[in-house]
């Protein structure tokens, strides 16, 4: 494994980890312990089934025939009813490869492949089908839903040629779109790093997927420059400059900027019910999936 | 106290603001990519407000300095400082330095005056440099102090009265004298001198200015001038003695006005005395030294060996100035013989074989024959004498292929005359002493025939008068102030302010 990890940053995925990994989700997503023997996954997600899990607002594009109109008389709000998925999931794996992914001498990149091929790889595992996308400011790539080892293949064969762009392109996560399909499971790796954190681009999400995952990854020196003086910043996507003179406290001002765009970010996950992970470089892929897998585990 | 050199230099501060203006406006230094700006972007600083910067690169302020430095240094700044004070003392002791008054020469008056000077002024080192002889100096500590009068001991007679050149001195610089030169205020002006050490107040002075002798051939006697000047202001009578060794030749009473020179007039008996002096004599003026002048005539011995005839004789014993004497303490030797004779000195061999020979063609001189060749010599005039042995030497006069007188230098002077000196065609003639004399001069290379015999006093430097000397005041105070040039220490600072920038630069682009 350690050998691998030099190689390329996918090679650092142990197939025994990962597969340890697979067990802790499923025990994690299910939320009971694990009756049946194997690795058959236990789906536990609203979606196509009779058994029925809870109500939510109608929003466009569901189905007439999901709605409660006792309940909807009762709430004057139309309701819908959903329904546990007694078959697998559809999961869009949605990897910014804009050029702020970049940055941090690639540690961030990587971090950010491996987060995606381990997601991919338990999602598989657990029998969903799942999907890959990487866009900037626009869709750059696309593996289309799959399931089994081939589909994983495909998606591994999909990372490995994928690299962040160098400079331009705007984090544009509504590009996405077209090519998520409702009611499907998505989660977006990005830092998120935009004037607006994306916030615009998750709550339309909200409305396709039928839930969301926002994993934010960062550099350990994000809001770090190598020096003080005076220095010209340029935006390694918008390609827009500044002349600054950096002081020490300027440095704590941008770290603190940051801290607040994080928690700004974590916010209004929280409130638009998008299970939001922060990790940073420092973090190792493992780690930051169980970080992720846990405040799952919470919610449900 | 500091001060520039330059300070013309200073206005180049006013491109300071272009300093300011490059890092304003200019390229902001290395440029770093960041995943967003937003980060950096309205923070607190109040330099980084907005997309640019709205003041300069603080940098500015060292390299501002860095220039002012710079120009600081080209204004060639300097700093003076107190120095221990040091004098370079000019010591005129010409000829009227030596005049006594009150019973004290003006030199020890002036030596008084200068250690009591330096004394009060507490000056422990002082450079004493003769005004006369500029070569000469001596250290004076309060150790040798006694020694300078010693030092400035020297014949009046051989002091010029010439000044040297008006250098001025990094030290201050004093000058002790009488003021009796005129030339000497001039001189002050240009040496800077910061003080004068002024001495004496007698102007009257009397003097003999020149004695000479000159020898008579046809009187057989000297006659000698005695000029006498009055250099005082006032009119005076000198008693004047002309001594012959200890005895008095002549006595007379001068009445002279101010600045008249009269001229007396004596004669001397041929071969009577060797040393000849005129004195001033009662009343006695301040400046003794120049009343008394003295003259020494040497005679210039001769040897006469051999039949040289009485011609000869009779003309040796006329020329003045000659006395004849043995060979062996003679300078010149003139010997008649028909061998060249063995003597030490100088010689001037006459031929006396017994073969003569009429010369026939006119003899002419040789180039290196001198004032010789303006006698004019006849063939009929002239015998020669025929001898076995050719002449030795340069030919210097030739008749007929045959040289008839010759001259050789070395290793002494020899000359060598084929000439009869005994055939009357010659000896009657009027040239012959002319002549022989002319072979004299030109084997002892000096004058025997008009010589005259002169000393005397420089007129300028009997004259006693002080004139008041005005200083350089300027040159009191700078004259121990020692300047330090800061400009080597200034670059240094520079330097040091630049290699500070350079590594700061070095350090950002690593």
């Amino acid at each position: 494994m350690g050998t691998a990890a030099v190689t390329h940053p996918l090679r650092a995925l142990d197939q025994a980890e990962l597969m340890r990994l697979a067990r802790v989700a499923d025990r994690l997503l299910s939320g009971r312990p694990k009756i049946i023997p194997g690795n058959r996954p236990h789906k536990l997600r609203a979606g196509h089934g009779i058994e029925f899990l809870d109500h939510r607002t109608f929003m466009p594009g569901d189905n007439l025939r999901d709605i409660d109109w006792r309940i909807t008389a009762r709430s004057r709000h139309p309701q819908i009813r959903r329904f546990r998925n007694e078959t697998s999931s559809d999961w869009f794996i949605c990897l910014d490869r804009s050029a702020s992914m970049s940055l941090g001498n690639g540690r961030k990149w990587a971090l950010a492949m491996q987060l995606a091929a381990a997601l991919a790889y338990l999602l598989i595992h657990l029998d969903n089908r799942v999907g890959l996308i990487t866009f900037s400011d626009r869709i750059d790539g696309v593996k289309p839903l799959g399931r089994g080892h081939h589909a994983y293949a495909s998606l591994l064969r999909l990372l490995e040629s994928t690299h962040p762009r160098t400079h331009g392109g705007n984090t544009l996560l509504t590009s996405c779109a077209s090519q998520l399909q409702r009611g499907s499971q998505i989660i977006v790796i990005s830092d998120f790093l935009t004037a607006d954190s994306l916030q615009p681009e998750l709550k339309l999400l909200t409305r396709i997927g039928e839930d969301l995952h926002a994993i934010q990854v960062l550099d350990k020196h994000e809001a770090e420059l190598p020096q003080t003086g005076t220095l010209s910043l340029r935006d390694i996507e918008t390609d827009e400059k500044i002349s600054i003179h950096h002081t020490a406290e300027g440095q704590t001002q941008a770290t603190q900027k940051l801290e607040a765009t994080i928690k700004d970010l974590q916010q209004f996950c929280k409130k638009q019910q998008i299970a939001f992970t922060s990790c940073t470089t420092v973090d190792d892929w493992k780690s930051t999936l169980l970080e992720h897998l846990g405040l799952l585990n919470a919610r449900s | 106290m500091p001060g520039l050199e330059s300070p013309l230099w200073l206005f180049a501060l006013l491109g300071i603001p272009l300093v300011w203006w490059i890092h304003r406006f200019n390229n902001r230094g290395v440029e770093l990519s960041v995943s967003t700006i937003l980060l950096w972007k309205n923070i607190s600083q109040p330099e980084n407000k907005g997309h640019r910067l709205t003041t300069a690169d603080p940098l500015w302020r060292q390299r501002a300095i860095i220039i002012t430095v710079l120009v600081f240094a080209l204004t060639a700044p300097t700093l003076d400082a107190p120095s221990s004070r040091r004098v370079n003392v000019w010591f005129d002791h010409s000829l009227s330095m030596h005049a006594i008054e009150q019973n004290q020469m003006r030199i020890e008056q002036g030596i008084q005056k200068l250690l009591s000077k330096l004394e009060s002024e507490e000056i422990t080192e002082a450079t004493i440099r003769s005004l006369q002889d500029p070569s000469r100096t001596l250290q004076l500590t309060p150790q040798n102090r006694a020694t300078l009068k010693r030092w400035l001991s020297t014949s009046p007679q051989a002091i010029s009265n010439s000044l040297p050149s008006p250098t001025p001195s990094e030290h201050e610089t004093w000058l002790v004298t009488d003021g009796a030169n005129n030339k000497l205020q001039d001189w002050a002006d240009k040496a800077r001198i910061a003080q004068v050490i002024q001495v004496g107040s007698a102007t009257e002075n009397t003097t003999i200015t020149r004695l000479s002798i000159r020898p008579s051939v046809a009187q057989t006697s000297f006659t000698g001038v005695v000029s006498i000047a009055n250099q005082g202001n006032k009119a005076t009578t000198r008693k004047l003695q002309i001594h012959i060794e200890e005895k008095i030749l002549d006595e007379q009473t001068l009445s002279l006005q101010p600045s008249e020179t009269q001229h007396h007039t004596f004669t001397i008996p041929y071969n009577s005395a060797n040393l000849i002096s005129a004195r001033l004599l009662e009343p006695k003026d301040a400046l003794t030294n120049d009343d008394h002048l003295s003259l020494s005539i040497k005679e210039t011995k001769i040897a006469l060996t051999g039949n040289c005839g009485k011609p000869m004789q009779a003309l040796l014993k006329a020329l003045p100035g000659i006395r004849l004497s043995t060979p062996t303490s003679a300078a010149l030797t003139i010997a008649c013989a028909n061998k060249q004779p063995s003597v030490a000195g100088d010689t001037i061999w006459f031929h006396t074989e017994d073969k003569t020979q009429q010369i026939n063609q006119l003899p002419y001189w040789g180039l290196s024959a001198g004032q010789l060749n303006q006698l004019n010599l006849q063939p009929a005039q002239l015998l020669v004498h025929i001898a076995q042995t050719p002449s030795k030497g340069q030919p210097l006069l030739t008749a007929d292929g045959i040289p008839l007188i010759s001259f050789q230098s070395t290793p002494k002077h020899l000359m060598e005359v084929r000439l009869d000196i005994h055939t009357p065609q010659l000896t009657d003639h009027p040239i012959f002493p002319t002549l022989v004399t002319g072979f004299m001069e030109y084997a002892l290379g000096q004058k025997l025939l008009d010589r005259i015999h002169t000393v005397q006093n420089p007129p300028l430097q009997s004259k006693l008068q002080p004139k008041l000397l005005h200083t350089d005041n300027r040159s009191i105070g700078s004259s121990y102030i020692s300047t330090t040039d800061l400009t080597p220490y200034i670059i240094i600072a520079a330097l040091i302010l630049l290699l500070l920038d350079l590594l700061r630069i070095r350090e950002t682009r690593q």
